[in-house]
Order: structure tokens, then C-alpha cells, then sequence
């Protein structure tokens, strides 16, 4: 096993789960939104990436292709493996057109995840609770099943999808600066998410999930904060949609609805992390993303044989293959249920707001005192 | 009178919500077929006391009897087959239903014969309940509330009925009429134990009067006594001299 | 008319409206959408599967897939009564069994630690996923596999719909034992519920600890004896839809059972079918998944022949979907609430009262 390309999937890995677990956190830990539906989101970033920078790869290579681009950009869905498989040929040779095809994904997603999630904020607006939650998921799986079988949107076959372009291989080392671009991306989302977790928007939307009415009842707009939580919580999970496409994980295959549109994968498991981290909590859901990553998912994919082998699976008549991942879903469904028996409130539990300290507030005091007095 | 054994005991009883404590080392007695009313401020532990009568909070320590016997641990619904009736401040019937389905459901396990014996009783004591038989619990007003939920605990022909706070939320006049009507119920025979927030028109009913500040009973004796206390009056119960 | 369309899509309906009461049920008294329950019936048929197959190499049973005369038609029967009985039987059970560990060792202790809505679906997922991954492992087994085998059936892609009882009408019109069981079952369960509910002491209890639980608890009512015989119908009824799909994979849109799969693809349209309906009302789940399992397979099916694409059949469960936002956003209590007449929003209501 290659140790280098272990250390990128885990890493890419913790990366995408933590920029889909930030976002979840802003709609749902923060704002109180109960989105179920989260993966439709994530999905955006996936269909960025296998539609819409394809055809632009496509449009770019045509002429090597002798094709016109026009052409070029209709086979992407018309006849997208052979096409996507010269595509990816010619592709590291255009360094330029990889590093657009990077930028154009990254903002495309953004933008059109925040769109989708703008649109699922109005029956966010009308239904709470539990009836929220069936209701973006119904949406996730009522968006899944038409993307599936909407060829202009993943493709002639359900099962195998859009090819993912090759924007990577120009470095000639594909693997590994994918990893660093996903570092990177998830460091940004790091930076932004803690700035707007204590910012006064940060409070806001936990004023917003924790009082409504008195939210309401100092003049604040609750309908714009939920929307707003909405947009910027889909948009980086569609972030998230394109890490993934782009990541050592899938290395270049392919993007299908069965895959980017999973609820267990996308949507389940990042609430799993949220509640893990500690529900609202930035820094919890970046260490529980950690966890599940590396001392989790990670060994477990590296050492599902000897896992397999020391409890004696086989002896047991059970096959180690399925074995392993039969193992993930035990590993996540007992890491739920320890969380929710043993420490609800998550590893890293919400405080209130830091305010200004005591000592300050009399240093002012005095100060106004003083200048008074002056 | 004197010498008759109390109905209910409360004896050095520690009792909260889950880990959170409100009621400190109680010590209290319910004398048979009086009105005991249970005064104090807000927050006081008043509706927590009603409440451990019943077997709806959390005991940590001490005993509560019901006719000798020792029922400190016994589930709410066992307690209502011992002959306990408790009627809640809120939510206290079957909004969906009439209220001849209401006194119905309340006699879900008598004789049929019986059971149309006590809804009749119902409406003896209680005749706007007959006039409106078969009127949506849930479109009648508080004070018709107060009282159809009264009419519910007496098909169960209880030993003991504890309300909590009947006139909350209602105008004055209708709680004069809701006070009056758990007077009549005490006249028909039944124990009562009420929680009131207001203080003069519920000690005015009442035999005897608890008072309950921060958790603990600070006067327990005949009501017109606690009524008369200025002291008392003035420092917990906010009505002035 | 399509006879086997019917007949398939009946089969499929029943399924759905067996889940959808599980669900309604566990909603109206535990207030939590399990999403286990799906796959509840699939662990059931499982067990069901298992125990056939152990009963056919017991017994020395082969699959006789001659038909005989009689006075229906020609009547085939691969396996005898008893073979069909015991799978009917062994799904109740291990319906049941799944659902109490459910309640027992996770939602309730959870209740009682004072667990909001969220928590307690959160919970619901996890033990799905236990499932998934017990199934995962069962049906690689190599045990299993031989044992299954035997009654003709991959563990993988369990279905024993060639094994179904089939009546050949004199007509041509072809009849499994599926769809005549689905019938039976569904009215059953109706006619029974109804009795249940309205004519026995135990169903008053059962009305009043739902509509109000601390007051039907001060009438003398042992509230949690209610909710243990409501999760115990639940599992019932998952138990007997695990049956179904196993006998009638194939039929509608049940694909081959595996540990995966239907109970993904059904999930969603079991809760439409509850919300539908009226997610407070018992008979409204089952009339609410009885329809979306029409509505999924009929609707698509006429635009398919209207428009002439035939590619408009795999977009069913979209509509279901949308089924579902439009009565939530709509008419939140369902059929059940149009058809008291009164658009409540309760929905409101109920949420800020909870606060």
C-alpha cells in the first residue's frame, strides 16, 4: 500500500467532511435550520465539476480533437466517457485552462449552492422542526432521482455519471496537489467560519435558533438570517462537492447521482460530526472531522484485513470484505449513540458569548468618570 | 375532627426536577375532607409540592404516605387507582372531545350502569356541564374548563383531589365562580388540596393554609390564621396593609 | 385495464401502507420520525427468508412449480402452506423483536435524559445503520448463503417472487399470492384497527394517551403500557411488509431485497405516504400510503403513454416528493386534517408551544 497515497486520501478526506461539517454547522448547529437535505447541496459542487468545467475543458481541447467546440461541449453529455477520456489527455498539457477550470469550479460552486440554498430557505421560512427535516430531505431525494435520470445533468447512464476533468494533472503530480488545494480551501473555511462564528452575524443566528421571538421582537429581519445561514451554509457545502470531485478519493473517475446525492455519506454523517464536535461549535466539527478521518475511517480502510483477521471474521463464515465496510456504519452508528448517551452537548460544547471583561467594563467606567470630572 | 388521620403525609421529603432541587426537608399533613390551600411566591416550590403529592417530580429523600401506607416511589397512574385525582393548570381535558366523551373517557374502566350514575352527579353539581354535553371541550371557556375538569376527577370518585392553580389565566369574576365550585366539590365530600395564587380568595375557601417560600413550608395551620398575618402577608405575598 | 400493473402496484401500496402506520404510529407516540423503520421489515424478511429455507432442508422440501387443476384455474403452490406460513410468522417476531430493542435500549433511555426531536432522529439513524451493517455481514455469511440457496434464493438479492403462489384464471388472468395476501391484509388491518381503537377499552386508552398523555396517566391509564403496545404494532406491521417484499420483489417498485436496498428507495416514499395522510392520524397513514404507492406507479405511467417517453416512468418517486412539500407546506395534517374539514395551523402552533 502506498503510504503517500494513503496520507492524501485520509487528508483530502478530513478536509472535504470538514468544509460539508462547517457548512451543516452554520445552517443547522448555529441557526437552528434542521437540514436533512444537506447532500443535495454537496451535490452542486459534484455536477460544477463533472458539467460545467468539463465542457469548458471540452470546449478548450476541441480543436485538438478536430472537433468544433460547440460539439465538444454537446459530447460531454452525449458521449461524455470517450470524450472525457482524450479530454483528460490533452488536458495537463493546457496549464492555463486546468487553473481556470479550478477557479471557475470553486466560484460556480459557491455561487450556485448558495442559490439552491436561497430557494430551500422558503420552506426553511414556513415549517420547523421535525417537518422541516422530512422536508429537505424529501428535496434531496426527490433532486437526487431527477438528477439520475436527467442526461443533461449527469449523463446518459445513472451508474457511472460525468467524468471528472483532469485539472490537476498539469503539476504531474495530480494526488498531491489536489490534496494541498483541498488543504487550502478547508484552512480558508476554517478562517471564515470561526470569524463568522464570534462576529455579531455569529450571534445573530444563534439568537435567531435559540429565541426567536425575542430575536423578533428587537427589530431583527428572522426570515433574511435563515436565509442567509441557508446560502452560506449550502454554498460551502457545494465547496465541499467540489473538493470532493477533484480529490485523490475518487482520482479522477467519475461523479454519479448514486455517489454526490448519498444521504448516508453527505448528509448523515456530517451531522454525525456536528453533534460529535458539539452542535454550533467551528473547532468541534474541524476535531470530530479530524477523528473520523484519521482514526477512524482511515485505519479501518487500511487495516480492514487485519481487522478482519484478528477477530477472525473468517472463522466465523463472514466474508473480510463486506466485513470492512459493514464496519464503518457499526463505527459511525456507535459513535452516535456513545455521543448522544455520554456527552450530548459534543466534545466541544457551546459557551455563551464571550463579552467584554469585568476589568474593562470598570476601566471604562472609571474613564468616563474621570473625563467627567475633567 | 381532631385525632381523624390525615389522608396524606409528607415526612422530611427532599424532592426537585431531576438533578435540580426545589423542595426542602418537607414535613406537612392533609387532614381528611378539608380544603388545604397552599400559598407563596412565584417559583416558591408551591406547584412542585402538588406535584410530589402525585408522584410527578423527583424524590430525593423522605417519605410520602397516602392513608398509612407508604407510596413514596409509586407511579402516577398507580396512585390514581389508590384514589388520588390530580387536576392539572393546563391541558386538563380532552380538548378534542365533547364533554360527554370526556366524562365517558373518564370512567373508562366502570360498569356502564355506574358510570352513567356519576356522569349524573356531574351535572347535579356542576349543571352548566349539562348544558353543554356535547360542546368541544376545547371551544368552552377557562372557567367552563376548571370545571369539567373537576367533573372528570369526581366520575373517578377520588379520596383526594389535587389542583394546581384552577384560576391562573382567568378574570377575576370567573375565578370567584371557579373557587366557589371547588368549594362545592369539598361539600360533596371530597378531600381537596389547592394550589392558588391568589392568595386572599383561595385562603378564604380553605381550611388550612400552607405557606411556601424558597422550598420550604414557613406557616402551616388554619387558613383565616395565615390570612391574618400581616407579617407574612406583607413580606411573601405582596398584598399590602 | 393493465391486470398486472394493478396487481403489482396493489402489492407495492400494501407495503407502503404498512410502513407508513408503523411510522404514524411511532410519531404519535414516541413524536419521532424513525427512520429505522424501513428497515425494520428488512430484517424481518431476512429472518423470515432463514427460516423457510431451515424448514425446507428440515423437511426435505423442493420448490414443485407444476401446476394443478382446480376449480380457480391452474393453481401453483412451490412449497407447502406451512413453508409460507412460518415465513409469515417469523417476520412478525423478528418485526417486533427489532422495534422493541429499538425502543428500549435506545429511544427510551434517551427520552428519559430528556432528548429533543432531533436527538431522538439522530438516534433513529444510528440504529439504522447498526441494522444496515448486521445485514451487511448476515447476508455474506456462508451458512447463510447455503441455507438460502437452498429455497433458490442469492442472500444477495433476496426475492422469492418465482416461489409465489400463482393462479392462472381460465381467463388468462394471472394471480399471485402476493397481491390476494396484500388485499386480505390490508382490509384485516383496517376492519381490526378500527375494532382496536373504537370498540375495546384497551383503544380508548390508546386515543386518550395520545391526546393527552399526563392527564389519561391521572385518569388511571397506564401510558406506557400504550406506547409498548404501539411500538409493538409497529413492528408487527414492518414485520409483515418485510414478508410482502420479500414474496413480491419485483412487483411495482420493490427492487430485490439486499441489506441496502429497497428499504433506501422506500424510506422516503413510506414517509410520504405518512405525511400524506395525516401524520397524527392512523387511518390516514394507511389510505395516505396506499395512494402515493398508486399515485407512484400510475401517474408516471400515463405520462409516459400521453407524452409517448417512456423515460418519465423512472422520475415516480419525484413525485412523491412533491407530495410531500406540498403538504407540508400546504396542508400540514393530511388527508386526514382536509378531511375534518379545518386547515389547522396547528403546525405552528404546536412547534412554538414546544419553544
Amino acid at each position: 500500500m502506498n503510504v503517500e497515497v494513503l496520507l492524501e486520501e485520509i487528508i483530502s478526506f478530513i478536509g472535504i467532511y470538514y468544509i460539508l461539517t462547517a457548512g451543516l454547522n452554520v445552517k443547522a448547529g448555529m441557526t437552528g435550520i434542521p437540514d436533512f437535505g444537506h447532500a443535495m447541496f454537496f451535490a452542486v459542487g459534484g455536477i460544477v465539476v463533472g458539467n460545467l468545467s468539463a465542457r469548458i475543458a471540452a470546449a478548450a481541447a476541441a480543436s485538438q480533437l478536430n472537433v468544433s467546440a460547440w460539439q465538444a461541449v454537446k459530447m460531454v453529455i452525449s458521449n461524455n466517457t470517450e470524450l472525457m477520456a482524450r479530454v483528460n489527455e490533452i488536458l495537463p498539457h493546457m496549464p492555463r485552462v486546468s487553473i481556470v477550470i479550478i477557479l471557475v469550479s470553486v466560484i460556480a460552486a459557491l455561487v450556485l449552492g448558495g442559490l439552491l440554498g436561497w430557494l430551500a430557505s422558503y420552506p426553511a421560512l414556513r415549517l420547523r422542526g421535525d417537518y422541516l427535516a422530512i422536508m429537505l430531505l424529501a428535496a434531496s431525494e426527490g433532486t437526487r432521482i431527477f438528477a439520475m435520470y436527467y442526461k443533461p445533468l449527469m449523463g446518459k447512464t445513472p451508474t457511472v455519471g460525468l467524468t471528472v476533468p483532469n485539472a490537476f494533472g498539469f503539476t504531474g503530480n495530480a494526488g498531491l496537489w489536489s490534496t494541498i488545494f483541498i488543504l487550502i480551501l478547508a484552512l480558508l473555511v476554517y478562517i471564515y467560519a470561526e470569524r463568522l462564528h464570534h462576529s455579531p452575524s455569529g450571534r445573530l443566528f444563534r439568537a435567531v435558533r435559540d429565541d426567536e421571538a425575542s430575536a423578533e421582537a428587537i427589530g431583527k429581519d428572522i426570515a433574511k438570517v435563515r436565509r442567509d445561514a441557508m446560502i452560506i451554509g449550502s454554498a460551502l457545502a457545494a465547496l465541499a462537492g467540489v473538493a470532493y470531485s477533484f480529490s485523490p478519493w475518487i482520482a479522477g473517475s467519475s461523479v454519479a447521482a448514486i455517489s454526490i446525492f448519498d444521504r448516508v455519506l453527505w448528509t448523515f454523517w456530517p451531522w454525525a460530526l456536528m453533534i460529535l464536535g458539539g452542535m454550533s461549535s467551528n473547532k468541534g466539527a474541524a476535531l470530530s472531522s479530524v477523528i473520523l478521518g484519521a482514526l477512524l475511517i482511515g485505519p479501518i480502510r487500511i487495516y480492514k484485513n487485519d481487522i478482519a483477521a484478528a477477530l477472525h471474521v473468517e472463522s466465523l463464515g463472514i466474508d473480510p470484505g463486506n466485513f470492512a465496510n459493514a464496519l464503518e456504519y457499526i463505527l459511525v452508528a456507535a459513535l452516535i449513540i456513545i455521543v448522544l448517551f455520554v456527552k450530548p452537548k459534543g466534545l466541544i460544547p457551546e459557551y455563551p458569548s464571550r463579552t467584554v471583561s469585568r476589568d474593562e467594563v470598570k476601566a471604562t467606567i472609571d474613564k468616563i468618570a474621570r473625563e467627567k470630572a475633567a | 375532627m381532631a385525632g381523624e388521620e390525615p389522608i396524606m403525609k409528607l415526612e422530611n421529603v427532599n424532592a426537585g426536577y431531576e438533578k435540580l432541587q426545589t423542595l426542602f426537608d418537607i414535613s406537612l399533613e392533609i387532614p381528611r375532607g378539608k380544603i388545604t390551600v397552599i400559598v407563596g411566591p412565584n417559583g416558591a416550590g408551591k406547584s412542585t409540592l402538588l406535584k410530589t403529592l402525585f408522584g410527578l417530580t423527583t424524590v430525593y429523600s423522605g417519605k410520602v404516605l397516602f392513608e398509612g401506607k407508604d407510596i413514596t416511589h409509586l407511579p402516577p397512574h398507580e396512585r390514581a387507582k389508590l384514589g388520588m385525582a390530580f387536576i392539572f393548570q393546563l391541558n386538563n381535558i380532552f380538548a378534542n372531545l365533547t364533554v360527554i366523551e370526556n366524562l365517558r373517557l373518564a370512567g373508562h374502566d366502570l360498569p356502564k350502569e355506574e358510570l352513567e350514575k356519576r356522569i349524573e352527579e356531574v351535572f347535579e353539581t356542576f349543571p352548566r356541564l349539562r348544558e353543554r354535553m356535547h360542546q368541544k371541550a376545547g371551544t368552552m371557556s377557562g372557567g367552563e374548563r376548571q370545571m369539567l375538569a373537576m367533573g372528570i376527577g369526581m366520575i373517578r370518585k377520588p379520596k383526594l383531589f389535587l389542583i394546581d392553580e384552577p384560576t391562573a389565566g382567568l378574570a377575576p369574576k370567573i375565578a370567584k365562580e371557579v373557587l366557589a365550585n371547588v368549594k362545592k366539590l369539598n361539600e360533596q365530600g371530597y378531600t381537596v388540596v389547592l394550589v392558588e395564587q391568589n392568595v386572599k380568595a383561595g385562603l378564604e375557601i380553605g381550611h388550612k393554609g400552607v405557606l411556601v417560600v424558597s422550598g420550604r413550608i414557613v406557616f402551616d395551620g388554619p387558613a383565616e390564621q395565615l390570612l391574618a398575618r400581616k407579617d407574612l402577608a406583607k413580606l411573601y405575598l405582596g398584598l399590602g396593609v | 385495464m393493465d391486470w398486472n400493473l394493478f396487481t403489482s402496484t396493489t402489492i407495492y401500496a400494501s407495503v407502503l401502507a404498512l410502513l407508513s402506520l408503523g411510522i404514524t404510529l411511532i410519531y404519535m407516540t414516541t413524536k419521532v420520525f424513525n427512520f429505522a423503520h424501513p428497515r425494520l421489515s428488512l430484517v424481518a424478511a431476512y429472518a423470515a427468508a432463514t427460516l423457510m429455507a431451515y424448514y425446507a432442508e428440515a423437511t426435505g422440501a423442493q420448490p414443485n412449480l407444476t401446476p394443478k387443476e382446480s376449480f380457480l384455474g391452474s393453481l401453483t403452490v412451490p412449497f407447502s402452506w406451512e413453508f409460507y406460513a412460518i415465513g409469515i410468522l417469523v417476520s412478525m417476531v423478528f418485526g417486533v423483536i427489532a422495534a422493541l430493542v429499538e425502543y428500549y435500549a435506545i429511544l427510551k433511555p434517551l427520552q428519559k435524559r430528556g432528548a429533543d426531536y432531533l436527538m431522538l432522529m439522530i438516534a433513529t439513524l444510528a440504529y439504522d445503520f447498526l441494522l444496515v451493517a448486521t445485514l451487511f455481514i448476515y447476508n455474506t455469511h456462508v451458512d447463510v448463503r447455503k441455507v438460502l440457496a437452498r429455497i433458490g434464493v442469492l442472500s444477495t438479492k433476496m426475492s422469492m417472487a418465482s416461489y409465489d403462489v400463482t393462479v392462472v384464471t381460465g381467463g388468462g388472468v394471472f394471480i399471485s399470492g402476493s397481491f390476494i395476501f396484500s388485499v386480505i391484509l390490508i382490509l384485516l388491518l383496517g376492519i381490526s384497527l378500527y375494532l382496536l381503537l373504537f370498540k375495546t377499552t384497551l383503544g380508548v386508552k390508546m386515543r386518550a394517551s395520545v391526546e393527552n398523555p399526563p392527564l389519561a396517566e391521572v385518569l388511571g391509564i397506564n401510558v406506557e403500557r400504550v406506547y409498548a403496545i404501539s411500538w409493538i404494532i409497529s413492528g408487527l406491521t414492518a414485520g409483515l411488509a418485510g414478508f410482502l417484499m420479500l414474496m413480491a420483489a419485483g412487483a411495482g417498485n420493490l427492487k430485490p431485497i439486499s441489506a441496502t436496498s429497497p428499504a433506501d428507495e422506500i424510506v422516503v416514499s413510506a414517509f410520504a405516504g405518512s405525511i400524506i395522510g395525516g401524520v397524527n392520524s392512523i387511518f390516514g397513514s394507511i389510505a395516505g400510503g396506499l395512494l402515493i404507492g398508486y399515485v407512484e406507479l400510475y401517474i408516471p405511467n400515463w405520462l409516459a403513454i400521453w407524452t409517448g417517453n417512456a423515460e418519465l416512468f423512472k422520475y415516480s418517486k419525484v413525485i412523491s416528493m412533491l407530495a410531500v412539500a406540498i403538504t407540508l407546506l400546504f396542508a400540514p395534517e393530511g388527508l386526514a386534517g382536509l378531511l375534518k374539514g379545518e386547515k389547522w395551523k396547528k403546525l405552528f402552533g404546536k412547534k412554538e408551544e414546544e419553544g
